[in-house]
């Protein structure tokens, strides 16, 4: 089956770097709303609906807070609504602190469909022809925070089943809680630190080594660069056009045909995904 | 109980530092300002207000920002103040760019390392508008004070000026 997933990693890479990188310096509502909404439904169609409404419910409430935050330091703006402590709070600012909250949903959304899509080993598998030491760094920098995660749950749960937690006393819940999550930060420092050792011990950043290919290009995954490079180019010579600003004055929101190219290539993803799903049932409804 | 009583408490009290210490106000309130009256027996104190630097260096200014730049580059002329008791040059700031309906956004002295008041913008031209080494200097009486604007305690007949620099203060006669 080709979709999204099994594309080349080294296209996954720069999908998401390039994503990132527009979505960043152009500062677009419009391009920050599409490329969220890409992110659910990648994350739909790799994980399960509860999952996605757990982060959802926990990226909406970093949100909340981002909006709030924003709104107390940031005084910037020609439309005042309120002044707090003689600074004004205006419409503005709480435009963009929407922004600023979707760029960090879009990022974290990202992280989560990255875990799903680009695992570890497919991370030091594009790496490994270039740079081995490169690829098992990132893939363990990737790889922390879910470790952290899994670990951090699996002694949750052994220690309830224990009655680690069995107090009336909030506090010291809360306590145990920390102590577990403490634990397993250093678990997974000294895990990342130990499986570094493992992997040089057998010899993996040696040169002349023979590499099984497990991926390769293929149509899907040169449409999805051509895109992405046309959305690269599209940035560099249209970023001053496109380059959208909240202050002092909100810049209007436009449609413009070079918006389209970077749309374009944000929900290409949502396309091959569609495609190989449709391949998929045509393959098991011949079996 | 106990504890999560106490841990109740912890969070009243949180929100009662939160909002005592913050003063919300409408917009009208907030304009709503009396002039004071100047007579021959008030002492009185002059502020400007200018971002003439910027006229030569227009290139450095964001476009967005160039319609927010008076043609002169003056943002306030040399008005005359009257001189309220312990007056400091931001108290002097703040009045004016209220009565004035000029905007300004500054970070309070407990919220940096020099226990003085930081104007960030007036009239929307933030610090780094207009380049790298760009931002907003005080004068008093033709010289730049080496104090923060919040602890410079004016006296009769000073003279303040705030100047955008483009190039930190070099440009209007300031040290680098």
């Amino acid at each position: 089956m080709k979709n999204f997933k099994e594309l080349h990693p080294s296209v996954l890479i720069i999908y998401y770097l390039i994503c990132i990188i527009v979505i960043s310096l152009l500062n677009e509502p419009q391009l920050v709303s599409i490329a969220c909404l890409t992110m659910i439904i990648l994350l739909l169609s790799y994980s399960t609906l509860q999952h996605v409404l757990n982060e959802l419910v926990f990226i909406v409430s970093l949100t909340l807070l981002i909006v709030i935050g924003f709104l107390y330091f940031y005084h910037n703006g020609i439309t005042p609504m309120f002044y707090l402590n003689d600074l004004p709070v205006t419409v503005e600012v709480l435009k963009y602190s929407m922004f600023t909250a979707l760029l960090v949903a879009f990022f974290l959304l990202s992280i989560q469909v990255m875990i799903h899509t680009l695992p570890s080993n497919r991370i030091i598998y594009v790496f490994t022809a270039f740079i081995p030491t490169v690829g098992v760094f990132l893939a363990l920098c990737i790889r922390f925070i879910p470790t952290i995660k899994e670990h951090y749950k699996e002694r949750v749960e052994v220690q309830k089943i224990n009655g680690y937690f069995a107090t009336k006393s909030r506090f010291d819940r809360y306590f145990a809680t920390l102590q577990l999550l403490a634990d397993s930060i250093f678990w997974a420092l000294e895990n990342t630190f130990n499986k570094w050792t493992l992997i040089k011990t057998r010899a993996f950043n040696t040169s002349r080594r023979t590499t099984f290919k497990r991926f390769s290009f293929n149509g899907s995954a040169y449409s999805q660069l051509i895109l992405l490079l046309a959305a690269t180019i599209t940035l560099l010579f249209y970023w001053d056009e496109l380059r959208f600003y909240y202050f002092p004055e909100t810049k209007i929101i436009e449609q413009k045909s070079q918006h389209l190219v970077i749309i374009l290539a944000m929900v290409w993803p949502l396309f091959l995904e569609l495609k190989g799903r449709i391949t998929w049932f045509y393959y098991k409804s011949k079996m | 109980m106990k504890k999560d009583f106490l841990l109740v408490v912890c969070i009243a009290l949180l929100i009662a530092i939160f909002f005592s210490g913050t003063k919300i106000q409408s917009v009208e309130q907030y304009e709503s300002v009396t002039k004071d009256t100047i007579t021959e027996e008030t002492p009185i104190v002059y502020l400007s207000i200018d971002a003439r630097s910027i006229k030569k260096n227009e290139k450095l200014l964001k476009p967005e920002l160039l319609k927010y730049m008076p043609s002169d580059g003056v943002i306030l002329k040399k008005t005359a103040y009257v001189l309220r008791k312990n007056d400091t040059a931001f108290d002097l700031l703040l009045r004016a760019t209220r009565q004035n309906k000029i905007q300004m956004e500054y970070q309070g002295a407990t919220d940096n390392s020099f226990n003085s008041v930081y104007v960030q913008g007036i009239n929307y031209l933030y610090e780094f508008s207009a380049g790298s080494n760009s931002g907003w200097m005080y004068r008093v009486n033709e010289s730049f004070p080496n104090k923060g604007i919040s602890r410079y305690k004016l006296k009769e007949g000073d003279v303040v000026a705030l100047q955008y620099t483009t190039n930190l203060g070099n440009d209007i006669g300031g040290r680098q």
